[in-house]
């Protein structure tokens, strides 16, 4: 599709305050254009203030926001090339669903009627909500309703379109359907998309990049990858994905140990170990970092899920390709990773 | 839950009785004025007569007021609109300082006898505005003072009801705050905005406490023109001008209950919703 914008966000020192309450501490952040970038963390954390900032309709302390080049942090929300789908959708209850998609076109006098019409129903159909175009909001389902309320901020052409939990309210099914088509429109139209969610697989299904948020500051941004690979801190390696985490890492005669077992020597105040790094292997086994009790296991179709108790009872995850091993409920078995599936937080390594 | 009949027979007798003691002074009114009897002596008529609703039509002060009224009501219903409107939207949407007190100045003319209010705008003209005395613009801006406190506090309930995200969603797609305001929230506030102009037209074109202190004897509001009427003379007359108010009145209120009703069918949510 033509004529469809796309700017960079450009986010610095971004900081907001609610009473005594400080909301975001210092944001900076970059959104590359035509990218979808997703801002990810558990509630609370300033996600939708963030979003609600970069549209106009809440202004920071402190900091800027330029979008496309051009500094807009003083710029009203109506004279911005930005749209936000509201979490709750909004959709105005008094218009139809063309309606509601034309708002946004007959506010600026710039469109000709005609292109205004054929530009609804061009969107209507990308979101494929042609045939609902004569129905009030109030007569349609959730997953429409969004679906409605993404058309109506699309068909604005913004440079950068802003999603607040676009998918939240919908059931798990509808969900999974909807982020590969919000990815499709991503594409279509080549727009920057900024999603915020607190639901790490969508994010890791959807962005490009992702920004993972936790109070009020953004922890690390990068690809799913990166973030899964390499995160940064302790909560990023928590939040993203299945992960044992194990604290204080204590020195010892032969090199460190942390919650019962033994890890190459350095410096960390808390460590972290994918599940599907681990390996199981014979309690008396020479390679074994420190014994685990079975606690439960369980098959997934595509792997088996052990669950552990160390000696000094902190619960291991273990995630093995179906046939690794044959160990029971109750066995006591050694729990072996290599050096270099162990990530290290907090005092330097 | 079971009810038993005796408190079913209860809770109907109750009603009968509350519905009565409120439609018997209209009906004896409205028996009155078409019984050919100077004094109504029975609820049964004796004969049908439209001898008093022309005599009122013709009488002189009950024409003039009823044009007087008329004027004063709608006069004070626009401007009780125009001003309590954007006080509501003030108190409801912005955080003014000082909004609790600002509510209870708005509440205030209630708890003011409306004789005392009446006496200090006879007293505020005669000293410092004698033209206003007599004139519709008077007589309507003393009763704004009196319908404000309505307006206020139905169309802030009506705010406090819609969905300020609706507003913000309108300035985002490119409404400044004027044109979001007029566009989406007037539509979402259309109906407490018709029954508050409703009830402010009824109000005052019904108001005689406060109206009496405004205007000279020979040229007078309905209400008072009535008042004034009835302290002569006690025929049949009076009756019939206040049965063509009661009747005006019920018109009105039944026509505001249909237009709320059908206002209602988009509020009530899934009439006919789909599953996706
Ligand atoms: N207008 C406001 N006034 C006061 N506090 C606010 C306001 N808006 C947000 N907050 C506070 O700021 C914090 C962050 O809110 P925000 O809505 O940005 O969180 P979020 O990350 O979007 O959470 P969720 O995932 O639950 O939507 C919350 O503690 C909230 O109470
Ligand atoms: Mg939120």
């Amino acid at each position: 599709m033509s004529d469809f914008g796309a700017s960079s966000v450009e986010i610095s020192d971004v900081t907001r305050t609610f009473g005594s309450q400080r909301v975001l501490g210092s944001i900076s952040l970059s959104i590359r254009a035509s990218s979808f970038h997703c801002l990810l963390g558990p509630s609370g954390c300033g996600k939708t203030t963030l979003l609600r900032i970069m549209a106009g309709l809440d202004t920071p302390d402190t900091g800027v926001v330029t979008i496309g080049g051009t500094d807009h942090s003083r710029t009203a929300a109506h004279r911005r090339p930005t749209n936000l789908v509201f979490q709750s959708g909004a959709l105005f209850p008094h218009l139809t669903v063309a309606d509601n998609v034309a708002f946004g076109l007959k506010t600026d006098r710039r469109t000709p009627q005609g292109e205004a019409r054929s530009r609804v129903a061009e969107i209507l159909d990308l979101v494929a909500m042609g045939e609902y175009a004569d129905r009030r909001p109030a007569t349609l389902s959730g997953g429409q309703r969004q679906r409605v309320a993404i058309a109506r901020a699309l068909v604005r052409r913004p440079d950068v379109l802003l999603l607040d939990e676009p998918l939240s309210a919908l059931d798990l099914a509808l969900q999974l359907r909807m982020r590969r088509e919000l990815r499709r429109w991503q594409q279509e139209t080549g727009t920057t998309f900024v999603c915020v969610t607190h639901n790490q697989s969508e994010a890791m299904e959807l962005a490009d990049e992702i920004a993972v948020m936790n109070a009020g500051v953004v922890e690390q941004s990068g690809s799913a990858r990166d973030l899964y690979e390499q995160p940064a801190s302790r909560f990023v390696a928590s939040f993203i994905g299945e992960n044992n985490i194990f604290e204080k890492l204590t020195p010892m005669d032969e090199g460190h140990t942390a919650d019962g077992l033994v890890f190459p020597a350095g410096r960390a105040d808390s460590l972290a170990v994918r599940p599907e790094a681990i390996r199981l292997v014979p309690a008396d086994h020479p390679a074994s970092r420190g014994p685990g009790r079975v606690l439960t296991t369980s098959f997934t179709g595509k792997s088996v899920r052990v669950s552990l108790r160390t000696s000094t009872g902190r619960e291991v995850l273990a995630e093995l390709a179906p046939g690794a091993t044959t160990a029971q409920a109750g066995d006591t078995v050694g729990i072996d990773f290599d050096d270099a599936a162990v990530r290290r937080f907090g005092a330097a390594a | 839950m079971r009810r038993s009949p005796a408190l079913e027979a209860l809770r109907f007798v109750f009603l009968l009785l509350v519905t009565i003691f409120v439609l018997a002074p209209l009906v004896v009114v409205l028996l009155a004025s078409i019984t050919p009897d100077e004094v109504l002596t029975s609820l049964v008529p004796k004969g049908f007569t439209t001898q008093w609703i022309s005599q009122a039509l013709d009488y002189e002060p009950f024409r003039v007021g009823i044009v007087y009224s008329a004027q004063v009501a709608a006069l004070a219903t626009v401007i009780a609109l125009l001003l309590g409107t954007p006080a509501a939207y003030a108190l409801a949407r912005t955080r003014v300082p000082g909004a609790g007190l600002l509510r209870s100045v708005f509440v205030a003319p209630l708890s003011l006898p409306r004789v005392v209010a009446g006496f200090c705008f006879f007293a505020l003209y005669v000293s410092l505005l004698p033209s206003a005395y007599g004139t519709v613009g008077g007589v309507a801006f003393a009763h704004v003072l009196l319908l404000l406190p309505f307006v206020v506090a139905l169309v802030g309930a009506g705010l406090a009801g819609s969905d300020p995200a609706l507003e913000e969603a309108a300035r985002d797609l490119g409404a400044s705050p004027l044109q979001a305001f007029f566009k989406v929230t007037l539509p979402q506030i259309r109906m407490p905005l018709l029954i508050a102009g409703v009830f402010s037209f009824l109000t005052s074109f019904d108001e005689v406490d406060l109206s009496i202190f405004l205007m000279p004897a020979d040229t007078t509001t309905l209400p008072v023109a009535i008042f004034l009427r009835l302290q002569q003379d006690q025929d049949p007359t009076t009756s019939a001008v206040s049965s063509l108010m009661i009747v005006a009145s019920l018109v009105i209120a039944l026509l505001t209950g249909l237009a709320v009703r059908r206002a209602g069918l988009w509020r009530t949510g899934r009439t006919e919703g789909t599953g996706e």
